[in-house]
């Protein structure tokens, strides 16, 4: 039998006592109520101390460096299509847009051919291949870029790729909204590989006139041989939600060894970085030679199309 | 003959006549008041004269007249105050004529010429407990001979033959003086009082007495747990650690942290030892509270330069906790509620005077209040200490101690839990013998261990796991030659094994696919000698040197790397093989100068080496997944060389004490890491290991003012830390993330009524070195941050404002105490950041979150993160 505690008023003091049935209506007129515990101050106690680790936004006042190397960012696949470089500058100040290399001469080779790559559209900073390119696997592919005389060279192996795990989601039952819930293992010492989602719900009802960047998201999870304390006890991530209908492009991307350790440095940066166990901050790698930072990469690409489904 | 005889007795009897009218002449049993204190002798003298018309008479020679005394009297007969007088500062008076004269009574000058000498020794101990007391000051009054009691409260003291005043004090206890005959080896067992309770306000040593003053040794700090108590704590709960990092020379590791650094050294330099058992994390909650309760502890003592040759194994401090002994005399207990965690300790005789139990127990009680907030939540943290002492007969004491702490830091799933869980256990048996008046023994067995796991599945059993654990044996023998003259000497064997962090996996296919990270297996044998001698007058010398042995056996796999950091092979050790080994001697010397009683410098030079490390690339306040590691091939162990100089000048008059201490400390082969080092589940974690060199310098200035009313503590240090190493930074030396040069603590002590007491401390330091992006560049659509130098930014400054009300609740006579103590942590709610990010977007619910949608390219912001903001806390502690 559950005990309930009340409480009575007499002569200024108040008296508690147990029952286990409700009050009489002889004993409410008699001014019995029942006493609700006032959690209030240890609600306010646990919202000033309990909830350690506060998060506030900070003004970073640092002076800023020029830094005129250029940025590469680029993966050759073993896709039949055109294959994509981006040359930017880097930006001295935070949020600002991306700044184009235009005018760069830009091939990629490998030990029998050479692809070049041609500005497209001129001006933007991104170079194509044909549309007819092809990666191999197991071949090494080197990027040639020459800038204003500024050369840079790098290269990577062409891995292959092991099949698509099956992704999974949930849906909230109230708003109908889904979120990933696995798409690979983070800790993986067999393979590393980058995993992109392309979603796409511009034709799900609801949803079709919206602008493109409010029904379409890019997504990107990786699996790798090493676990890092940002990763296990980091920051938490933006979830991002998507409704039953939606379209998803799932690729899946090998990684070399290098390109992994690349990967990995960029999420100890900022996926990984901002977390309660931040490490000493250092600059990400790259497979780069010259003035340059960034990655070209050369991966096999598996990929899978889905609806999500209720 | 008999005529003879009359003769006599009339001639004696006239002259004790005359005397007598001389005595009526100068009427001793005239009632005066006085009021001095800390005056000199002289002073006080001609204060009576004025008073009372009585005339001294002494030789300055033999008399000290400088000698400061303090006395009050209302309306007391001067026989009574010269009776005081003389028995404080050792000498006898007698009526002569019409004036008093004043002669020493025989002391060590006298004695000096015999040559037979004789051994005072025996143990210290409380008279209401019948605890033992280290670090309590034997001593003859005005002569710098004296010894102090050891850390299980034994003393020996050699003298030539004749009679001595001897006097016995401990801080917050009343001074005993007892006069011996030395004609023969004697065994005292002296037993001292507390004070008042309400009337004691500090417990540091070396304050509020000359003989303590003289007894300071630079570097070196006693600390009695009732200090503790005093001091504002984050939610109520006091800790030794934050008492700690509130000493010059300590920086601490940030708000709600356990991590403390000392001049300059890494957070994994600091000894911890309890009951002489090593305590590997001595934290609860990730650091938000430490392991040690205060009321389980007798004293701790903290070394940050000249350890004693008996401490190795560590860089930069040792920290020595001595847990209480239990009440020899009757049964007691405390009782303590406060928000954060409730405890309980009790204690008795098991033969009344002669052995006694001690146990202690602390939960938390921030499990409940986590429940009401976040149901799946299982957050709780746990200590228990026992300890019994046993008197096995006049020579030999045996104490058994036991102590575990233990953290549950879990979430759960519908049908799952993870999280972190990890505990301490340390363990000793110490037996003390006596061999003779002379020779005291300890022989410690002892046992350690720190176990640290993260579940992923703890259904699944499937986690994380990284442990040390050490079993020891160790022999230390103190030879007191005599009170110039002590050797300390001593030999001791420790087998440690380390598991640097490996995944447990219930699933047998599974355990193909994860790495397995060696074990490791290593001996630690030392042999040490010391010497504490006085040269002269003026001059202490202590030197000693410790010899280590560290061995590296077998079963393991050892990896080695060429120049770059690349694995180039392999090799498998059989069982107890042993591969490697190092020898480092470690010698220390202190010089003490101390030219008058209120004033001493000493100098000194410390060699250390540590060869285990704990290794964790984390720069936050809060502990995580650090694993301990062996020095072993490729992988030599960290050095430093320490020299300080130390001043101290006490001004009895108005309780003062200053201390001004500079070091400059070398370190070699300090513990940095690879550009984004693999720490976890990697074989090759030596190969993240960057050796680096590593210099700290500074000064600590101290003020201490000590009175029965206010007590009040500044300290500022000026310090810098600075690393190098040819693979970092481009090897560019640069400031270490603990580096802070200006760093203030005020402390003050109010005893406003004998019932009430309030204290508050203030602590400012320079903020922490940071690294922080100055360019940007795109890739894959993510921000990605260039940086030009490490720790080229600082953060914002740290300081912080504390308040303490204690109340006693019933009357000060009683038997039994209740004590009420109000906390305001960090008073003005200062958010002091620890961690500067620039990677944060705003979600819908208005928490900081890391961007996903690559699509998007939302503006990210930059955040900085703080642990505590005002904490208000209640505790209330019942004594009986």
């Amino acid at each position: 039998m559950k005990k309930i505690l009340y409480t009575i008023k007499r002569h200024n003091l108040s008296f508690c006592f147990f029952m286990t049935s409700p009050p009489t209506p002889l004993q409410l007129e008699r001014g019995v109520k029942k006493v609700k515990l006032k959690l209030f101050p240890f609600k306010i106690y646990i919202l000033l101390v309990l909830l350690v680790s506060c998060e506030k936004p900070a003004y970073r006042d640092i002076s800023p460096v020029e830094d005129n190397r250029i940025v590469v960012d680029g993966i050759i696949t073993n896709e039949m299509k055109s294959h994509k470089i981006i040359l930017s500058k880097i930006n001295t100040v935070q949020n600002d847009s991306l700044k184009p290399v235009t005018g760069a001469v830009v091939q990629i080779k490998t030990s029998d051919t050479i692809f070049n790559l041609s500005e497209s559209p001129v001006g933007s900073g991104v170079y194509l291949t044909d549309s007819t390119t092809i990666g191999l696997e197991t071949k090494i592919y080197e990027i040639y870029i020459n800038y204003n005389g500024n050369i840079i060279s790098g290269s990577d192996i062409l891995n292959n790729v092991l099949s698509i795990p099956i992704a999974t989601w949930t849906t909230d039952p109230i708003t109908g909204m889904s979120h990933f819930k696995f798409i690979c293992n983070t800790y993986n010492n067999i393979e590393s590989a980058m995993y992109i989602l392309e979603l796409d719900w511009s034709n799900v009802s609801g949803y079709t006139n919206l602008p493109y960047k409010e029904n379409h998201v890019t997504l990107y999870y990786y699996s790798l041989q090493s676990a890092d304390l940002g990763e296990l006890l980091g920051p938490k991530l933006e979830t991002v939600l998507f409704p039953i209908g939606t379209k998803v492009i799932e690729k899946k991307y090998s990684l070399s060894p290098a390109h992994a350790e690349f990967i990995r440095s960029i999420l100890l940066e900022t996926q990984w970085s901002g977390g309660l166990f931040d490490a000493p901050h250092s600059n990400v790698t790259t497979n780069l030679k010259g003035d340059a930072v960034g990655f070209f990469g050369a991966s096999a690409v598996v990929s899978r199309d889905f609806i999500i489904t209720p | 003959m008999t005529k003879y005889n009359n003769k006599l007795l009339l001639f004696l009897v006239f002259t004790l006549m005359c005397n007598m009218l001389h005595a009526q002449l100068i009427n001793v049993n005239k009632k005066i008041s006085i009021k001095a204190k800390n005056k000199q002798l002289s002073e006080v003298l001609k204060e009576i004269t004025s008073k009372s018309g009585i005339m001294f008479s002494y030789s300055p020679n033999i008399i000290p007249e400088t000698t400061l005394i303090s006395l009050k009297a209302k309306e007391k007969p001067v026989k009574e105050l010269l009776d005081e007088i003389a028995n404080n500062v050792q000498i006898n008076w007698q009526i002569v004529e019409n004036q008093i004269v004043l002669k020493p009574i025989q002391n060590i000058q006298t004695n000096r010429n015999s040559k037979e000498k004789f051994t005072i020794s025996g143990y210290i101990k409380d008279k209401k407990t019948g605890e033992y007391l280290p670090g309590a000051s034997v001593y003859i009054p005005n002569s710098n001979i004296g010894t102090i009691s050891n850390s299980y409260g034994f003393y020996s003291l050699t003298l030539p033959k004749g009679n001595y005043q001897l006097a016995y004090s401990y801080i917050g206890y009343n001074i005993m003086n007892i006069n011996v005959v030395l004609n023969e080896n004697k065994i005292i067992e002296s037993i001292l009082e507390q004070e008042e309770i309400a009337l004691v306000e500090i417990e540091v040593k070396a304050n509020d007495v000359v003989s303590d003053f003289n007894n300071q040794i630079s570097g070196t700090m006693t600390v009695s747990p009732s200090l503790i108590r005093k001091k504002p704590a984050p939610m109520g709960e006091p800790e030794i650690i934050k008492t700690l990092q509130t000493f010059p020379g300590v920086i601490s590791g940030g708000d709600a942290s356990v991590y403390y650094f000392v001049r300059g050294g890494q957070k994994d330099q600091n000894l911890i030892l309890i009951d002489e058992a090593p305590v590997y994390n001595p934290s609860h909650l990730l650091g938000l509270f430490s392991s040690f309760v205060p009321e389980a502890v007798k004293s701790f003592t903290f070394y940050k330069s000249s350890m004693p040759a008996k401490f190795g194994g560590r860089l930069s401090s040792v920290l020595d906790i001595v847990t209480n002994d239990g009440n020899k005399n009757k049964f007691s207990g405390n009782v303590s509620l406060g928000i954060a965690a409730s405890h309980i300790q009790l204690e008795g005789p098991l033969k009344k005077d002669k052995s006694s139990w001690f146990v202690s127990l602390r939960r938390s009680n921030i499990g409940w209040l986590f429940k009401r907030q976040e149901q799946n939540f299982d957050i709780s943290f746990t200590d228990f200490n026992t300890k019994t002492n046993l008197r096995l007969g006049k020579k030999d004491r045996l104490f058994l101690s036991f102590y575990i702490g233990k953290d549950d830091f879990l979430q759960t799933t519908t049908n799952d839990k993870y999280g972190l869980e990890w505990s301490n256990v340390a363990g000793t048996i110490r037996w003390n013998h006596l061999y003779n008046e002379k020779l005291f023994a300890n022989t410690t067995l002892y046992t350690s261990k720190y176990n640290y796991n993260f579940y992923l599945s703890q259904k699944n059993g499937t986690y994380w796991n990284t442990y040390i654990q050490t079993l020891g044996i160790k022999h230390d023998i103190t030879f007191y030659k005599s009170p110039q003259n002590t050797f300390y000497l001593g030999l001791g064997l420790a087998v440690n094994s380390e598991n640097p962090g490996n995944i447990i996996l219930s699933n047998a296919n599974s355990k193909q696919i994860i790495p397995v990270i060696e074990k490791c297996f290593n001996n630690d044998i030392w042999v040490y000698l010391e010497n504490e001698r006085e040269i002269n007058r003026f001059f202490k010398l202590n030197y000693g040197l410790r010899l280590p042995f560290f061995l590296n056996n077998g079963p393991t796999k050892e990896y080695f790397f060429d120049e770059n950091y690349n694995n180039t092979y392999s090799v498998n050790y059989e069982i107890k093989k042993v591969y490697n080994y190092f020898v480092n001697p470690e010698p220390r010397v202190l010089l003490k100068y101390k030219p008058d009683t209120f004033f001493n410098v000493s100098t000194s030079y410390t060699h250390t080496v540590q060869y285990l490390r704990q290794l964790g690339t984390s720069q936050s306040p809060l502990t995580s997944l650090e694993v301990w590691y062996p020095s072993s091939p490729g992988l030599k162990p960290e050095t430093a060389d320490q020299i300080s100089l130390s001043f101290s000048k006490l001004f009895v008059k108005k309780d003062i004490e200053i201390n001004i201490e500079t070091y400059y400390k070398w370190m070699h082969n300090v513990t940095e890491y690879a550009a984004h080092a693999d720490l976890l589940i990697n074989p090759l974690i030596k190969g993240e290991l960057r050796l680096s060199e590593g210099n700290s310098y500074g000064v600590e200035f101290s003020v201490r003012k000590n009175s029965r009313k206010i007590t009040y503590w500044l300290g500022y240090i000026w310090s810098r830390s600075f690393l190098q190493s040819p693979d970092i930074n481009n090897g560019v030396k640069y400031t270490a993330y603990y580096d802070h040069p200006h760093t203030i603590n005020f402390n003050l002590h109010f005893q406003a009524k004998p019932r009430i007491a309030l204290s508050s401390n203030w602590i400012y330091s320079t903020g922490s070195p940071y690294t922080t992006p100055t360019s940007f560049y795109y890739y894959q659509g993510s921000q990605i941050p260039v940086y030009v130098a490490r720790n080229n930014v600082r953060l914002p400054d740290y300081h912080r404002l504390d308040f303490n009300m204690e109340f006693i609740l019933n009357k000060l006579q009683s038997k039994s105490q209740h004590k009420l103590t109000f906390t305001i942590y960090n008073a003005y709610n200062r958010h002091n950041p620890f961690s500067l990010n620039f990677n944060k977007i705003v979600n819908d619910a208005n928490h900081y979150v890391i961007p996903q949608n690559t699509n998007s390219t939302p503006e990210t912001i930059s955040t900085y993160k703080y642990i505590f903001g005002i904490v208000p806390s209640i505790t209330y502690l019942w004594q009986f």
